[in-house]
């Protein structure tokens, strides 16, 4: 269908990264992602009963801004509780590409060769759940850079280790 | 080499003073308004002892956090990478292979003068400044780090290492300062060309130019001075004539008329002459020269531009046209560099007014490829007019409804049809114009819709590759592709989801292949 000029290299037999197994994020993340709605929702509900129980001088406007509150977080946590099974990475031998969604639907494609430098971070909750994230940095701007939440300790070192076996080879 | 760095280490001893104190500086600077309450008598008077209290727990708390963010600070090298562990609540591994080290700085602020220390900053070409920032190192250990993680330049890192003027950098500069012009020299002795003038701009093509942009931004300041200043020229002109504007508006109709048409015509006259003025003043007396391989840049009627395009730091090539200019038979080229930061309107290098001629001269120096390119299209959905078309509606319906309670039903309506017809053709233009090309070494991005828009990107410039598709989009199999370089994304709205995948697997494979780095 496609037909590049002199092109002795056939479109067909191109790696497909669309086939690529995804592998997801540890499960345990989505506890993590919960704990932190549920904390956000608790303080903006609290904070609105205050405001609205101490001085209160119109009513349906306190009402309307529940009504946004409680829209917004129905979003937030559809966008959670369903997208949380498209969170997956697949490793390649040239590339890395991770997945994530569910309103917008976005897949993101590294090439080792681009990557700058990878910082793993590890906050509070994080730790307490024996979780990780990866934040790998190309020379693009930052919202193609790939930031993988949520991964143990084993997948972490994995990825890493990959990136770092591509970045010697380039060296040698 | 002194220092061993292979095993992880702290910074200087004196460090735990440096870090306490420009953290403290720090926090006062982010919580300065937190003493406002001490300017009033009162509060001075009946609570100085509480709040003496509570700074000192505070400045307790801070030095903890000082402490500890110090002793969690090690870096080390190790297999021709720089290593970082740092945090306190959070924690931070860095990892950077020295090959990706853009620059190291070391300069020295009042308070690392006064502790004799040194800072050291270590850049890669990200998005953010300095992604690694040592706050206090004894010099002769900073100069040891510098040179080992500098071991491994290759000659083209050191062609391309920029020279940072920041005044806070002392010998460093003057080090990189010699180190360029030796890299001059040699440069020079390979290729002992002069400058010589590729073209440059007079003041009647630039008026062409400038007759030939974009109104939309002129007649944008030219409303939105006059909003400004109407209420005082109201003022004005009511002292003056001493008449009622809302009077004049029911009696006088005839002349309301002449003044609304005056008005108008004003308007259009002085948005011409602001947006010929802007061009004309940025860039007037642009001149482009070669030197080498690269090319110098120069504009600017109150402030002169200069700036060097290099073959190897340019990422994105973009020409603009549009009916006039091509009657003109000009064009505009804007070319984007690497940068460190995310890069603006303001940091493209503008080459406007092109002939033909140079475009192609300045196309093949740049790409080594001869200009035009034959490219492989594809092109966006119809269905993204729709997407298009929602603000539009939002818009002409609002001043619709607006004109309905003013003028009636049926003004209202002759002006949004008026509307609908301008937005749709628009709509439909920039649908129609939006596409990507890719062939070997290419890729186009088109955009624009009275204008057009084309981007040029060498396809082993592509830094990373994503693939966007919303609700409706994940149900009717379309995408949206996004391809970043160092110098910013550009978006391709609404292509077929089989098309995108071809061309991202097609891309990405080219990119990995390369031998050619991007910068």
């Amino acid at each position: 269908m496609l037909d590049f000029q002199n092109n002795t290299l056939n479109i067909d037999d191109l790696p497909r990264f669309e086939k690529v197994e995804g592998i997801a994020v540890d499960s345990k993340y989505l506890k993590v992602l919960r704990i932190l709605y549920l904390f956000w929702f608790l303080v903006f509900i609290g904070a609105w009963l205050t405001v609205f129980l101490t001085a209160s001088p119109i009513k349906e406007l306190f009402f309307v801004l529940l009504g946004i509150l409680v829209i917004l977080f129905a979003l937030i946590i559809t966008e959670i509780e369903k997208g949380f099974s498209r969170r997956k990475f697949g490793i390649r031998e040239k590339d890395i590409l991770f997945q994530r969604g569910f309103f917008v639907y976005k897949e993101t494609l590294v090439p080792y060769k681009r990557i700058q430098h990878i910082e793993l971070r590890q906050s509070l909750l994080l730790k307490a759940f024996k979780l990780y994230s990866l934040k790998i940095y190309t020379a693009g701007s930052s919202s193609g850079d790939l930031s993988i939440k949520g991964l143990d300790q084993i997948n972490a070192d994995k990825i890493k280790a990959q990136i770092l076996k591509v970045a010697d080879i380039d060296e040698d | 080499m002194k220092t061993d760095f292979s095993i992880p280490r702290r910074q200087n001893l004196r460090g735990i003073l440096v870090v306490f104190l420009m953290d403290l500086v720090k926090s006062l600077r982010q919580n300065i308004y937190v003493f406002l309450p001490l300017l009033s008598s009162n509060v001075r008077e009946n609570h100085l002892g509480k709040v003496f209290i509570v700074l000192a727990v505070l400045l307790l708390l801070q030095m903890l956090y000082s402490y500890k963010s110090y002793l969690n600070f090690k870096f080390h090298v190790q297999n021709q990478r720089f290593l970082l562990k740092q945090g306190v609540f959070s924690f931070k591994d860095t990892d950077i292979p020295f090959d990706r080290i853009q620059n190291i700085n070391i300069n020295q602020n009042l308070i690392q003068q006064m502790l004799n220390v040194v800072g050291v900053e270590i850049e890669t070409a990200g998005q953010s400044t300095a992604e690694i920032k040592i706050k206090a190192l004894s010099r002769e250990v900073a100069m040891e780090l510098k040179e080992e993680l500098l071991k491994n330049e290759t000659s083209i890192r050191s062609e391309n290492r920029e020279i940072i003027e920041n005044s806070g950098n002392l010998e460093n500069d003057l080090e990189d300062h010699l180190q360029s012009e030796a890299d001059h020299k040699t440069q020079h002795n390979n290729l002992a060309s002069k400058p010589s003038l590729l073209f440059n701009l007079n003041i009647w093509e630039l008026l062409k130019v400038g007759i030939s942009s974009n109104y939309l931004k002129g007649f944008g300041l030219v409303i939105f001075f006059i909003s400004t200043i109407f209420q005082y020229l109201e003022e004005f002109f009511a002292s003056f004539y001493k008449v009622d504007f809302e009077n004049t508006y029911l009696t006088q109709l005839y002349q309301t008329f002449t003044f609304l048409v005056g008005f108008i015509i004003f308007l259009l006259i002085a948005t011409f002459i602001v947006t010929v003025g802007r061009t004309v003043i940025k860039y007037y007396g642009l001149q482009v020269t070669k030197k080498d391989n690269d090319y110098e840049v120069e504009y600017g009627l109150l402030k002169r531009v200069n700036q060097i395009i290099k073959k190897n730091k340019a990422q994105v090539f973009e020409i603009e046209e549009n009916p006039l200019k091509n009657l003109f038979q000009i064009k505009n080229v804007f070319i984007s560099q690497a940068s460190s930061q995310e890069l603006r309107d303001k940091k493209k290098i503008g080459v406007i007014g092109i002939s033909d001629a140079n475009l192609n001269i300045l196309f093949t120096s740049l790409f080594d490829l001869n200009y035009p390119q034959q490219f492989v299209n594809f092109k966006s959905s119809m269905r993204l007019m729709f997407r298009l078309s929602f603000a539009y509606v939002l818009l002409s319906s609002l001043i619709a409804t607006a004109l309905f309670f003013l003028q009636g039903w049926l003004f209202s309506l002759v002006i949004l049809l008026m509307l609908f017809s301008v937005f749709g053709f628009i709509v439909y233009k920039t649908v129609r114009k939006s596409h990507i090309g890719v062939n070997e070494n290419l890729i186009e991005v088109q955009s624009g819709s009275i204008h057009t828009n084309k981007k040029y990107i060498a396809v082993h410039k592509v830094q990373s590759i994503s693939i966007q598709r919303n609700f409706f989009q994940q149900k009717n199999q379309h995408a949206d592709l996004i391809i970043y370089t160092a110098s910013g994304k550009e978006r391709i709205n609404y292509l077929k989801l089989e098309e995108v995948l071809l061309l991202v697997n097609y891309l990405n494979f080219k990119v990995e292949e390369s031998e050619l780095g991007w910068i």
